[in-house]
């Protein structure tokens, strides 16, 4: 009986470690396979390669819708990571402080570009956008505040989660004690509150930055007519030609967000905060 | 003048009164002690000096100053919390150093001042250190130094101890009682704890479901209690019920004793045990009792005793000679002085 559990046991384990390098293998190996295709040398993709090269990469530098699209897609995610932290921050306060009537319908209306799908978000800001420019005259698609707003809606959700995570942690009395010693509301916040949450407030930034960066359903509907976010130039390039130019775009891609994440880790351990 | 006087001061959250027109006086340099039990509002009470919550009705005067509607920042009142609510973030000196930087004090000045509030507290070596570094007992007197660095008008303290092992209770308690005295500092500290509330408040206001049942000395409350609910929040005591007429008492087992002030209408009657004496044998100021249970506590012996007519008391007595061999069923006499009746008034009503 003994040694049958211990088997039994002795089984667990393995297919648990089995089920989780699998999980792992599953995640990393397209992009593992990504990053080799990227220095492949034929035009045409086939195994075993030809060869290796960097051609792609240079390639790179000579395609303006890339470069535009790189600088576009920096611009707005900056910008709407900013006004995500802006918007999130007092936001967050006062969900966790606060005890009100309708908190949790304010706090699950915040979460909601999680659950909508990108491409709905993307339709119906489309059409609101027209609507809007009809009644008013205000062209809203196919501007940069219109483009910057919808991702403020996507970075929206990641902030107010590992915000609210941060400040759920952090005990009111230590805000309180800034108080009675003579801080008012924003030294409090500035001397106190962000520098408790300064992970959070890092991570938030991070992951904001990363889903506006990487966003492509909500852009395909709201850039301007010949302006293009580098996810959206990437689709465009794919439609006819299909060469390992996207595979170092998207290694490109994946070495960035990877020196971002490594570097948060350094500054705040990401397993803290997330 | 009074350093800070509480006016009808009332807290409701819903139709619950947390605390329900609270009147008090803290003289200057005085201890004050307020002590209930959990939930009776005591945390409220301090919360509303501090400007941390807002008073539904009443008056907080800080002085010759209506504090009501002042926001906690411009109170400059010092306030010690259970959990320390130290700056994690910010090194020894920087916690202290807070309120003088919201003074904007010179550096030279605060310097000196930091310094001064750390040497108090015995601290002077760990200025560079982060509160982390420190024990719950250095945490929370670095959070005394930082109260007490601005020069508060007067210092809250809400069960600044209770987060601390037995051993530096004590320790943290007798340097708070000597600092207080030193600085001669208005204060007002809460707690649950009576050992805590006795041995150091100069006043104690004792608080139940959001009202003051009593005010006095540690010595008046113990003596005189106002009520049963302060009689046994106070030290322990035995309770009679029965009914009082001029001056004396007949318990509902009928046994009738004397009492040095008149009890009529009195329907309970507390007498200390320690205030009973015990004899081998009974006598005229001595009524017969049989030993139902002796516990031995060292320097005392506490003894269990059933009267004639039923009723039970709980004596307590110095230990040594016959009382260390006395024995369950054993008769013997007690004496309880009329003086040491003591008659109660109804729940609430103050009665001296
Ligand atoms: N923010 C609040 N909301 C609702 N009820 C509260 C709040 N704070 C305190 N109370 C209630 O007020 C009463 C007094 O609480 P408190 O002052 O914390 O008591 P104590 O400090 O004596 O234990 C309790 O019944 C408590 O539940
Ligand atoms: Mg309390």
């Amino acid at each position: 009986m003994v040694t049958g559990d211990r088997l039994g046991e002795r089984f667990g384990r393995l297919a648990y470690g089995g089920a989780v390098w699998a999980g792992f293998g599953f995640l990393l190996l397209p992009i593992l396979l990504v990053l080799w295709l990227s220095f492949f040398s034929n035009e045409i993709l086939s195994l075993p390669p030809d060869g290796y090269s960097l051609r792609w990469y240079e390639g790179l530098l000579t395609k303006r819708d890339f470069i535009d699209g790189f600088i576009l897609s920096l611009e707005v995610a900056v910008l709407a990571t900013l006004a995500g932290l802006a918007v999130s921050v007092p936001a967050s306060l006062v969900l966790v402080r606060g005890r009100f009537k309708g908190r949790e319908a304010i706090l699950n209306f915040l979460m909601a570009p999680l659950i909508v799908p990108a491409i709905v978000i993307g339709a119906a800001l489309y059409i609101f956008f027209i609507q809007v420019e009809i009644a008013t005259d205000i062209p809203l698609a196919g501007s940069a505040p219109g483009l910057v707003g919808a991702h403020v809606l996507l970075t929206i959700p990641w902030c107010i989660r590992l915000l609210t995570a941060n400040l759920v942690g952090l005990d009111p009395a230590i805000e309180e004690a800034a108080a009675s010693l003579g801080a008012r509301g924003w030294v409090i916040l500035a001397r106190v509150t962000l520098p408790l949450i300064w992970p959070g407030l890092v991570a938030a930034a991070l992951f904001a930055f990363v889903v506006s960066f990487g966003n492509l359903e909500i852009s395909l509907f709201l850039v301007a007519p010949g302006e293009t976010t580098l996810p959206i130039a990437i689709l465009q390039y794919l439609e006819w030609k299909l060469d390992p130019t996207i595979a170092a775009v998207s290694t490109l891609q994946v070495v960035l967000i990877g020196a971002g994440l490594f570097a948060t880790d350094r500054v705040v351990g990401l397993a803290r905060v997330v | 003048m009074a350093a800070l006087v509480l006016d009808r001061l009332t807290k409701h959250y819903g139709d619950h009164a947390a605390v329900d027109t609270l009147s008090l006086t803290v003289a200057d340099g005085e201890f004050l002690v307020l002590l209930g039990p959990s939930g009776c509002g005591k945390t409220t009470t301090l919360r509303m000096i501090a400007g941390f919550v807002e008073a539904s009705t009443g008056q907080v005067s800080l002085g010759d100053r209506d504090i009501t509607r002042e926001p906690p920042h411009r109170r400059n009142i010092g306030v010690v919390f259970q959990n320390y609510a130290l700056f994690p973030h910010l090194s020894v000196f920087e916690n202290v150093a807070f309120g003088l930087r919201r003074r904007k004090r010179p550096e030279a000045e605060i310097k000196t001042r930091v310094a001064r509030a750390l040497g108090l507290v015995r601290l002077d070596a760990f200025a560079d250190r982060m509160p982390k570094q420190m024990s719950g007992g250095q945490q929370q007197r670095v959070a005394i130094a930082r109260a007490l660095v601005i020069e508060p008008d007067i210092l809250l303290l809400d069960e600044p101890l209770s987060a601390l092992d037995a051993k530096l209770r004590l320790e943290v308690r007798q340097e708070l009682k000597a600092l207080q005295r030193l600085l001669g500092i208005a204060t007002i500290l809460v707690t649950h704890d009576q050992d805590e509330a006795m041995s150091l408040g100069d006043r104690l206001v004792v608080m139940n479901a959001g009202r003051v049942e009593q005010i006095g000395s540690p010595q008046e409350l113990y003596r005189q209690p106002a009520s049963r609910f302060v009689a046994s929040f106070i030290g322990r005591g035995n309770f009679l019920e029965g009914v009082g007429a001029g001056h004396r008492f007949t318990t509902r087992h009928g046994w009738s004793l004397p009492t040095a002030r008149p009890v009529d209408d009195v329907a309970t009657v507390l007498i200390r045990p320690e205030a009973i004496h015990l004899a081998p044998t009974a006598d005229a100021d001595r009524v017969p009792a049989r030993v139902a249970l002796v516990t031995y506590l060292g320097p005392m012996t506490e003894v269990v005793l059933e009267l004639a007519g039923g009723d039970r008391l709980v004596a307590e007595q110095a230990s040594g000679g016959w009382l260390d061999r006395v024995e369950p069923g054993q008769d013997i006499g007690a004496g309880i002085p009329p003086e040491a009746v003591i008659g109660l008034g109804a729940e609430g009503a103050t009665r001296t």
